[in-house]
C-alpha cells in the first residue's frame, strides 16, 4: 500500500507529466528533425493530471466541489488540447493555417461536432439543457420504440387501436425531434467552421512582431474570442431562431407524449397524476384570488364608509389609492397634467 | 520567429510549471476555503405575502432619506445579488449614503405556485409591498429601483400606479425586446410558449441557467474555469469566486403562468414598444410614467443589450429622464469594484436632488 499522501501523489504525477513534457519539447522525437511534442503519447496526459488533481482537490465544501467538477468538465479537454497544439509549434516558424489545422484535428479527436459536444459536456449541477432530458429519457424512449417497432408502421385497428395510434404518435414525435436536433446541430457545425476561419484571421493579425502570442494561454484566449464571435453570429441569425424554436417545440411535443403515457399508466394503478395535481393547484389559486378580491372589496367599502362619515377624502386615494383599491386606480389611469403621455404617443 | 507565436519550448515549459504550481497550491486552498455565505447586511422582515417577503436593510447608521427605496429584482435571481459580500454590495453603498433600503424577496416558487400570474407578481406582491411601505411611512409614494426583469415589473407598476412611485430607477432593464443584438429574444421568438409551459409547468431553474450560459458559452463555461487556476493560491479570491458561482447557480424555478405571460407580452409581443401589455385588468402605457426616471444600463451587457434599455427614453412620459452608461456587463454592474464606486453614489445623488 502506498504511503504517499494525495498531495504528494499529485505532485509526483504532475512532476512526471511536466518533466516528460519538457523533455519532449526539448528533444526532437526519433526520426523527426523538428517535431516537439510528438512524444506526448508516452507520458501521462494533461487530462490524467487534471483528473487526478480534481479528485484530490475535492473536500468537504460543496461549493468548492461543484466548481472543481465544472473545472474538470470544461478545462481538462479544451485547454489540454490547446496546450499540446502550442507545444507542437513552439520555437518554430509556424503558419497560422497550420496552427488552425492542428487545432481542428485536436478538436476532431474530442468529437465530430465540437460545439454541441461541448454544450453536452458542460452541463452539471445547476445547469441542465434540453439535451440532458433527452439523455435521461433515452432508455425509456428506446424501450418504447423497441416494444412497438414491429407494428409502429402498421394501420391501426381493433381494440388496441387507440393505444397503437398514440404510440405511433410518440414514435413520430421522437423522429421529429431528432430531425430538428439534426438541423440545429448543422447550424452549430457551421458556427464551428466559421470559428476556425476567424481563429485563423485573428492568428494572422498576430503575425507581426510585437503582436505575437507569448503563451499557450494567450492562444487559448484567442480561440475563445473566435469561437464566441462565430457562435454569436449564428445564434443571432433568423435561421438559428427558427431552428432553436423548432427544436424546443419538438422536444416539448415529445415530452407531452411521454407524460401522457406515464399518466395513463399511473391512472391504471390509481395513482394521482400531474394533471390531478395541476387541477388542484389551479382551484386553490382561483380560490385564493376570489378570497383576496372579496377582502379588498370589503376593505375598500369600509374605507369609503369611513371617509363619508368624516367627510374627508384621503389624500392618498387621490394619489392612486392603496393596493386594496388597485382595481379602481387601474381602470382609470391618472390623467396627465403635463400632457406628456400624449406627447410620447401613449395609448390610453 | 515568423508566425503568430513568440514562445519557445522553454517558455512553454515554464508556463506549464507555473500552472502546476497554481494547481498544487489549489489543493490546499480548496480544502481551506470557508463556507461562502452571502448577504452581507443585516435585514429584517417587515411584510410577507405567501412566499414573498419584504425586507428592510439595516445599516450602521440611521437613514437620512425620508422616502424609502424599494428594490425589485428579476424572478430568476435571489436578493443577495445586490448584497453579495461586504465589498460587493450595492445595498451597503446605498445605506452608507443615508438611503433607507428595502428589497422584495420573490422566494422559490414550487409546483403549487404554477398559476401565479404577472398580475400576482406586479399588483399583489410588488404592489402589496409598496402599499405596506406607504402605509407604514405615511407617504403617498415611495422610490422604486427595478433591476432587469424587476425593472420591467417596476415600469409596469409605475405606469399603472404613477401616483405611488415618487422616483423610478431602472437598472439593466429590458424595454425594447426586439433589438438586433438580443440573443435571448432571438431564441424565444419562435418558441411555442403555450406548449412549453403546458409541458413543463414551472420552468426549471437549471434549464434557465443553461440558457443563460449558452449566451456566452465559451467564456462562461471554459475560459472562466481556466481562469480559476490563476487565483488558486489566493484563498480570498477563491472564496469570492465560489460565492459568485453559488449566486449564479442558485436560481428559483419560474412560475409557469407568469413565465408564459412574460415571454408572450414582452419577448414576443415587445409590448413596451408595440403596446398590448396587460397586467390583470390594466393596460400598461409607458407614456403614463411621468415621475423622474434614472435609467442605468451596462455597456457590455450580453443579457440586456444597452439599446434595449435606452429605448426607455423615447417611450416614457417623464420630462425628467437621466441615463447612466456603466462600463461593464450585466453581472459587473452589481458586483464589480467600479459598480461599488459609481452605482450607489449616482443613485443617491440623483435621488437627493429630487427629495427637496
Amino acid at each position: 500500500m502506498s504511503t504517499q499522501s494525495p498531495a504528494e501523489g499529485f505532485e509526483a504525477l504532475a512532476r512526471q507529466y511536466w518533466s516528460a513534457w519538457g523533455d519532449a519539447m526539448r528533444a526532437p522525437a526519433p526520426g523527426m528533425a523538428t517535431a516537439p511534442g510528438a512524444a506526448f503519447g508516452k507520458t501521462p496526459s494533461w487530462q490524467d493530471a487534471v483528473d487526478w488533481w480534481s479528485r484530490m482537490a475535492q473536500g468537504g465544501n460543496a461549493d468548492a466541489n461543484a466548481a472543481i467538477e465544472r473545472f474538470n468538465a470544461q478545462a481538462r479537454d479544451w485547454y489540454g488540447q490547446m496546450q499540446q497544439v502550442a507545444a507542437r509549434f513552439a520555437g518554430r516558424d509556424a503558419a497560422s493555417a497550420d496552427i488552425v489545422a492542428a487545432w481542428k484535428r485536436a478538436l476532431g479527436d474530442l468529437g465530430g461536432n465540437p460545439f454541441p459536444d461541448m454544450f453536452r459536456a458542460m452541463r452539471g449541477q445547476g445547469a441542465q439543457g434540453f439535451e440532458q432530458w433527452m439523455e435521461a429519457a433515452r432508455p425509456y424512449l428506446d424501450a418504447w420504440r423497441k416494444e412497438g417497432s414491429t407494428w409502429l408502421g402498421m394501420p391501426t385497428f381493433g381494440i388496441g387501436r387507440e393505444h397503437q395510434q398514440r404510440w405511433q404518435q410518440l414514435a413520430q414525435a421522437q423522429m421529429e425531434y431528432q430531425q430538428h436536433e439534426a438541423a440545429y446541430n448543422a447550424l452549430m457545425l457551421q458556427a464551428s467552421q466559421r470559428a476556425y476561419e476567424l481563429f485563423e484571421r485573428k492568428l494572422r493579425e498576430r503575425e507581426q512582431p510585437g503582436k505575437q502570442l507569448s503563451t499557450a494561454r494567450a492562444l487559448f484566449d484567442l480561440w475563445i474570442d473566435a469561437a464566441e464571435e462565430a457562435y454569436a453570429q449564428t445564434a443571432l441569425s433568423p435561421e438559428f431562431r427558427a431552428a432553436y424554436g423548432a427544436r424546443v417545440n419538438a422536444q416539448m411535443r415529445l415530452r407531452q407524449a411521454v407524460q401522457g403515457e406515464v399518466e395513463r399508466t399511473s391512472a391504471l394503478f390509481g395513482m394521482p397524476t400531474r394533471s390531478d395535481l395541476d387541477a388542484a393547484f389551479r382551484k386553490i389559486a382561483d380560490l385564493e384570488r376570489s378570497l383576496r378580491n372579496l377582502r379588498d372589496q370589503m376593505q375598500s367599502s369600509r374605507g369609503s364608509m369611513g371617509n363619508a362619515a368624516t367627510g374627508k377624502a384621503s389624500a392618498r386615494s387621490e394619489a392612486g389609492g392603496p393596493a386594496r383599491g388597485a382595481k379602481a386606480a387601474k381602470s382609470s389611469p391618472k390623467s396627465s397634467t403635463k400632457g406628456a403621455a400624449a406627447k410620447k404617443g401613449a395609448r390610453p | 520567429m515568423n508566425g503568430p507565436f513568440d514562445f519557445n519550448p522553454e517558455a512553454l515549459a515554464q508556463e506549464a510549471l507555473k500552472l502546476q504550481s497554481k494547481l498544487g497550491a489549489g489543493l490546499g486552498t480548496l480544502r481551506d476555503v470557508e463556507d461562502v455565505d452571502y448577504g452581507a447586511t443585516t435585514r429584517e422582515e417587515v411584510w410577507r405575502d405567501g412566499k414573498v417577503v419584504l425586507y428592510r436593510f439595516r445599516g450602521d447608521t440611521t437613514p437620512t432619506a425620508r422616502v424609502p427605496l424599494l428594490i425589485s429584482y428579476a424572478l430568476v435571481n435571489r436578493p443577495y445579488m445586490v448584497d453579495l459580500q461586504a465589498d460587493r454590495s450595492i445595498v451597503k453603498g446605498l445605506l452608507a449614503r443615508g438611503e433607507d433600503v428595502y428589497i422584495i424577496d420573490w422566494g422559490y416558487p414550487d409546483r403549487s405556485d404554477r398559476y401565479l400570474t404577472l398580475e400576482d407578481y406586479i399588483e399583489r406582491f410588488l404592489g402589496g409591498a409598496i402599499d405596506h411601505l406607504r402605509d407604514a411611512r405615511q407617504l403617498d409614494a415611495i422610490n422604486l429601483l427595478g433591476i432587469c426583469q424587476g425593472g420591467a415589473f417596476a415600469l409596469c407598476y409605475a405606469a399603472l400606479h404613477p401616483g405611488k412611485v415618487r422616483n423610478l430607477v431602472t437598472m439593466v432593464t429590458p424595454v425594447d425586446f426586439h433589438t438586433g443584438d438580443n440573443m435571448l429574444s432571438n431564441w424565444v421568438r419562435e418558441l411555442d410558449v403555450d406548449l412549453f409551459v403546458d409541458t413543463l409547468g414551472n420552468v426549471p431553474a437549471d434549464l434557465m441557467n443553461a440558457c443563460y450560459l449558452d449566451l456566452k458559452p465559451f467564456r462562461l463555461n471554459l475560459q472562466k474555469y481556466v481562469g480559476l487556476v490563476d487565483i488558486l493560491d489566493d484563498k480570498r479570491a477563491v472564496e469570492d469566486f465560489l460565492r459568485m458561482e453559488k449566486w449564479i447557480f442558485d436560481s428559483p424555478d419560474q412560475a409557469g403562468e407568469a413565465f408564459r405571460q412574460f415571454v408572450k407580452q414582452f419577448y414576443q409581443g415587445n409590448g413596451f414598444v408595440n403596446g398590448g401589455i396587460r397586467i390583470g385588468d390594466g393596460d400598461v402605457h409607458l407614456g403614463l410614467v411621468e415621475m423622474p426616471v434614472l435609467n442605468i444600463f451596462a455597456e457590455q451587457d450580453h443579457l440586456v443589450p444597452p439599446a434595449s434599455s435606452k429605448a426607455l427614453k423615447g417611450l416614457i412620459g417623464s420630462d425628467d429622464y437621466t441615463e447612466l452608461s456603466f462600463r461593464g456587463g450585466h453581472i459587473g454592474i452589481y458586483v464589480s469594484g467600479r459598480a461599488q464606486k459609481e452605482v450607489p453614489q449616482t443613485i443617491h445623488d440623483w435621488l437627493a436632488k429630487r427629495s427637496r
